[in-house]
């Protein structure tokens, strides 16, 4: 059984003041096996916010279906799922020891568990010391810790995050990438979205574009950026190699001292390296050109506003 | 329905209701009035202590409904703007919970305001002749119930509307309620659409001067058993029907 299984997604919704419907969803289909960490992608407005509501039972979506570890949204998912949403707003009159006590009420957690979970998790997201402070005088980066702590204290089986690194410092980004990695040891299913590729690049084992409320591409980073086919590039350093750096392939970068060189194959690579020593330039590293998944990301977005275009 | 869920968000609601500045504003009022009224009787030949007592029972029955309305207003329309909802939601809770957690926070605050107040009011009246008047807590206990029935109407409107909006559909509830006697007159007077119309509206708002029986009890006028159960019984009935209908309603709403 999926972990999470969204299928055939349409959302409309309708403006407060006017009868005009905007298509949130539009056939948003995906699939989480157990213990996986899957990133949803996409620009602002893509749907995935709305998906998440989906997911915790927030919004009815029109049509489509969605299962979480067999079961509808709702209570009962809601049991075994954690939720994490974006820019979390807490009840700013509670202490974190407090929040985290009356999440556990809704969780059904008797005094001394709550008490014992509440005490391991502020230990685990770094807010010992600040507990007893009230919400309202919280960074935004200790707010962050707090969501993560009552999004955990249910010992869920899914952890749904949106947009977890938004807004936070590097420390900060550092800490909740640390988490999902110990959450995905330990065999907890993690569903994020981010605007940050290189993190979904870092963590995920797979991942799904979403475009306009349809997944547009979906797979692992190998499917998504493979790395053959797309040649090599060679990166040289000093004054000398930059000089010289067009007489041995086309110039890809050139950054901090150093050069890259690009060759299509490994014969063009045999052919750059022999010139590079022959002239007695310092060669650094001979890498294969890897497809980054924001090229990826940036390809889709393009072919979706060539389709809507065409269409239009 | 979990009662140990339910009793976290009604602690919580009456926590956050707490911090409404409107809420010690009304009580402040309340209490001012109780206390005025002692200085009003004095313009009055012979009748003080009627005075005391009509004055201090409508002072408990409008602080305990502007509180249930006001509190109420803001009970769940404020977690959807400040998106404090996102967290509760997603939580094992049912929408059912939600909202008699929401009606059982509010209405607890604004029962404990009604119960201030009538001790206030009992203190002034013993001060004033040297016993306290049993036949106050029978107005008192119907103004309790109106109470009920507008935290219901508060909650129905809080889970659909901004906070604003609530207060404004509870205060015109609250007016009409108040005027359905004048509905049933008018039905007499007029023939046709019209006359369907106010008949319409006779049955589907509620009567709020069934909970008032200020004159009967200051006066010292016949209260007849049935009467009252008849009222208590309306109250809850037609509150019971509201929870109801907002817990219908609210599952099928979606959060943008």
């Amino acid at each position: 059984m999926a972990a999470i299984s969204v299928r055939d997604l349409v959302k409309d919704f309708r403006g407060e003041l006017s009868l005009r419907r905007r298509r949130a969803l539009d056939g948003a289909s995906f699939e989480l096996g157990r213990g996986e960490v899957f990133g949803l992608l996409g620009p602002n407005g893509a749907g995935k916010s709305t998906t998440f509501k989906c997911l915790i039972g927030l919004v009815t979506p029109d049509r489509g279906r969605v299962e979480i570890l067999g079961d509808p949204p709702g209570p009962q998912a809601n049991r075994r799922l954690g939720f994490l949403p974006e820019q979390p707003m807490f009840y700013e009159y509670l202490s974190a020891r407090e929040l985290l006590d009356w999440v556990g009420r809704l969780h059904g957690l008797d005094r001394v568990e709550r008490e014992r979970r509440a005490r391991e998790l502020l230990e685990r997201v770094g807010l010992q010391g600040a507990e007893d402070q009230r919400l309202r005088g919280y960074s935004k980066g200790m707010l962050q810790r707090v969501g993560l702590a009552q999004a955990l204290i249910g010992r869920p089986e899914i952890l749904i995050l949106d947009e977890p690194m938004s807004g936070l410092d590097p420390l900060g980004r550092h800490f909740v990438r640390d988490l999902i990695l110990e959450l995905r040891r330990a065999g907890t299913t993690v569903l994020f979205s981010s605007h940050v590729l290189s993190d979904a690049e870092q963590l995920c084992d797979r991942v799904a574009i979403l475009i306009r409320g349809r997944v547009r591409r979906e797979g692992t980073m190998r499917e998504l950026a493979p790395q053959g086919g797309r040649g090599y590039e060679l990166s040289l350093a000093g004054p000398e190699a930059q000089r010289r750096a067009a007489e041995l392939g086309p110039v890809v970068q050139v950054a901090a001292g150093e050069v890259q060189i690009h060759a299509a194959d490994e014969a063009a690579v045999a052919r750059a390296l022999a010139r590079a020593l022959e002239l007695g330039l310092a060669v650094r590293a001979i890498a294969p050109r890897r497809r980054s998944l924001e090229e990826a990301f940036l390809d889709e977005i393009r072919r979706a506003q060539q389709e809507e275009g065409a269409e239009t | 329905m979990n009662p140990a869920r339910i009793a976290a968000i009604a602690q919580l609601t009456f926590r956050q209701a707490l911090r409404e500045r409107v809420l010690y504003l009304l009580i402040g009022a309340g209490s001012l009035f109780i206390v005025a009224s002692l200085a009003i009787s004095l313009l009055t030949v012979g009748d003080e202590v009627k005075i005391i007592m009509d004055l201090g029972l409508a002072s408990v029955a409008l602080t305990g409904s502007l509180v249930a309305l006001l509190v109420g207003a803001g009970s769940v329309a404020l977690e959807v703007e400040r998106r404090t909802l996102l967290v509760l939601f997603s939580k094992p809770v049912t929408r059912g919970e939600v909202v008699l957690g929401k009606f059982s926070g509010v209405l607890a605050l604004a029962l404990t305001n009604v119960a201030s107040l009538a001790l206030l009011l009992e203190a002034v009246v013993w001060w004033r002749t040297g016993a306290a008047d049993p036949r106050l807590l029978i107005a008192i206990g119907l103004s309790a119930v109106e109470v009920v029935l507008l935290t219901a109407f508060a909650v129905l409107f809080s889970c659909f509307s901004s906070q604003m909006v609530s207060g404004i559909f509870g205060l015109g509830t609250y007016l009409i309620g108040h005027f359905a006697d004048g509905l049933e007159l008018l039905q007499a007077k007029v023939e046709g659409g019209a006359a369907l119309l106010v008949r319409i509206l006779t049955l589907v708002l509620p009567n709020l001067e069934r909970f008032n029986v200020r004159a009967e009890v200051v006066h010292r006028l016949p209260l007849p058993d049935a009467q009252l159960a008849l009222s208590v019984g309306y109250g809850l009935a037609y509150s019971g029907f509201i929870l109801l209908l907002t817990i219908l309603l609210f599952r099928r709403r979606s959060f943008a």
